[in-house]
């Protein structure tokens, strides 16, 4: 795997991610963060930060949002067609996969993150953590959950023509991310609500153990999806 | 004789041709594909240059699948229809990363079919008949080709030098590549002196010599003139040495006069020299293009003849190869 290649693949994302009209978007989706945080706050004061954050947040806009870079990067493309106007000339699809996978990752964690950050900055609540505590642990939830939703959609993004499969897996978090079923173990959400403080996928699974099962989640992606890649 | 490059009933995803199975198999050498994407002209490109991996079948080139194998496509030039430039920045960019990756000299190529301006041009500011042609080059600078699978390419490459283009093609023959040319114009196949694959739904259903070519309708240029004189139009059209064959009609109101000659540029000087000589009006000139299934038809109608001849004239040897036998269909591969 030859460090040019890598880059590459890295600038090929960067490329379609450095758009004007994609910064709208992600302020957009920010935006929408803290419209939906706000009105949680105005419903009820009490809890609102960890309503915004459990429910709006990470059970629908982080999954979302997270989506839609990945697919954005990949250019609404199979991970291996989303290599081949450079794969062509030569290159191996692998390092350039793994650029490009790299460039999901960082995005979907950036945007996981900002969206974690704005929501805890305005729906925060005299009854949770001090704001400086709430938004550094809900930043860093964030960007660790965006790169395991992003790991994973690539991962997905290797099956079908137009890299269908991350839509099978956005289904499967939004099916068994809260369902308390053992299969939830294996849904991102269900370890970011963990994290926030709500119930464990498994019975007596730390809050650690969450976070280290979202590293390996992120890396297993990562790492499954250049396996699936073409040379 | 070793196949270079062999596409046994592959099928690509995504194609035009809406799953036609591709079946071809070429030693090296200069050969022009007859045919439209409909038939899998855009299939071969896709496949043979490893941008698309086979949903069926198998494709080889030098015994080995370029989808696999990055040092294979680094040896196979591509161009496509619609063009496929990855966005890296600059086409200067793009040149460089594709002589970083594989050799040869692309920006060279550049300026050989008279394109350097284009370098400096940002990648997403490109016509798609400047993207091809930037297409064109890198596939023609491609460094010890095995194959280069080139759609059109004298066609929409904004004025790239159809000499410098030929030329490339044919040094890359002649140094052991299998060069195709995808093409709809039987003026452009018979112009590369290959072999020509007149190519149908998937398959190679005859292949003739760019000689045998030259008997086919399309392979000479060819105008139709509205004018208000045509008898003295055709006579003045007679004079000049450029025109081959002159045809008037008169039947339907409007007159027109049919002129072909050996290119669009020679004969549409003709036809202006001629309408002066003679004082005729013209109201209208329109470049006649055959349909692929007229020029199909003719090739059958050829072959037919010179099957008969042969047994006519008692020599009991057929001069050419009685009509070819149709190869595999997509109806037979979907049973």
């Amino acid at each position: 795997m030859t460090s040019s290649s890598l880059l590459f693949g890295l600038q090929l994302g960067q490329r379609r991610i450095t758009r004007a009209r994609v910064l709208l978007a992600a302020l957009a989706i920010v935006g929408f963060a803290a419209a939906v945080a706000l009105a949680e706050r105005q419903l009820d004061l009490l809890g609102s930060a960890s309503r915004s954050l459990q429910g709006g947040a990470f059970g629908f806009i982080v999954p979302l949002a997270t989506l839609g870079a990945v697919g954005l990067v990949l250019g609404n493309e199979s991970v291996a067609a989303a290599t081949t106007p450079l794969a062509r000339f030569g290159i191996s699809r692998r390092p350039l996969a793994f650029g490009l996978t790299a460039g999901a990752l960082a995005t979907a964690s950036a945007l996981a993150a900002a969206i974690a950050f704005t929501t805890a900055l305005c729906a925060h609540d005299p009854w949770a953590p001090p704001l400086g505590q709430d938004l550094l642990s809900s930043t860093w939830i964030g960007a660790l959950v965006g790169a395991a939703y992003a790991g994973l959609y690539s991962f997905g993004a290797t099956f079908g023509r137009r890299g269908g499969g991350r839509g099978f897996v956005f289904l499967f978090d939004f099916v068994f991310g809260a369902s308390g079923s053992a299969l939830s173990v294996f849904a991102p959400r269900a370890h970011a609500l963990h994290l926030l403080g709500g119930e464990p996928p498994l019975d007596g699974m730390s809050q650690g153990a969450s976070a280290v099962v979202l590293a390996v989640m992120t890396v297993a992606g990562v790492a499954a999806t250049l396996a699936r890649c073409p040379r | 004789m070793t196949h270079r490059l062999i596409v046994q009933r592959a099928l690509s995803a995504g194609s035009p041709a809406g799953g036609v199975p591709v079946t071809l198999a070429l030693p090296p050498g200069l050969h022009a594909i007859l045919g439209t994407p409909t038939d899998g002209t855009t299939s071969i490109a896709e496949l043979v240059g490893g941008m698309a991996r086979p949903r069926a079948g198998q494709v080889l080139v030098a015994g080995r699948e370029p989808y696999r194998e990055p040092s294979l496509r680094a040896r196979i030039g591509v161009t496509l229809a619609p063009p496929s430039l990855p966005d890296v920045g600059t086409v200067e960019r793009l040149l460089r990363i594709c002589m970083e990756t594989r050799g040869g000299d692309a920006r060279a190529m550049l300026e050989r079919l008279g394109l350097a301006p284009l370098a400096t041009r940002r990648i997403t500011s490109l016509t798609p008949d400047e993207a091809r042609a930037v297409e064109l080059a890198i596939a023609l600078a491609t460094p010890n080709p095995l194959v280069l699978a080139l759609t059109e390419p004298f066609a929409n490459t904004a004025g790239a030098d159809r000499g410098a283009v030929t030329e490339a093609m044919q040094h890359a023959a002649a140094a052991g590549a299998a060069v195709l040319a995808m093409t709809a114009s039987v003026a452009d196949a018979a112009d590369l002196g290959g072999q020509v694959h007149l190519f149908e739904r998937g398959v190679v259903t005859r292949t003739l010599s760019s000689l045998a070519v030259a008997e086919l309708p399309g392979s000479e240029a060819a105008l139709r003139v509205t004018t208000n004189d045509p008898r003295a139009l055709a006579a003045a059209l007679t004079d000049l040495e450029t025109v081959r064959s002159v045809t008037w009609d008169e039947a339907r109101g409007l007159s027109f006069v049919t002129v072909r000659g050996p290119d669009l540029d020679r004969v549409g000087f003709a036809v202006a020299r001629a309408a002066q000589r003679a004082g005729a009006r013209i109201y209208a000139i329109q470049s006649i293009t055959p349909g692929l299934e007229e020029v199909r038809a003719a090739a059958s109608g050829l072959a037919l003849a010179a099957y008969h001849a042969a047994y006519r004239h008692g020599s009991g040897t057929p001069m050419t190869a009685p009509p070819a036998q149709p190869g595999p269909r997509a109806s037979e591969a979907s049973s």
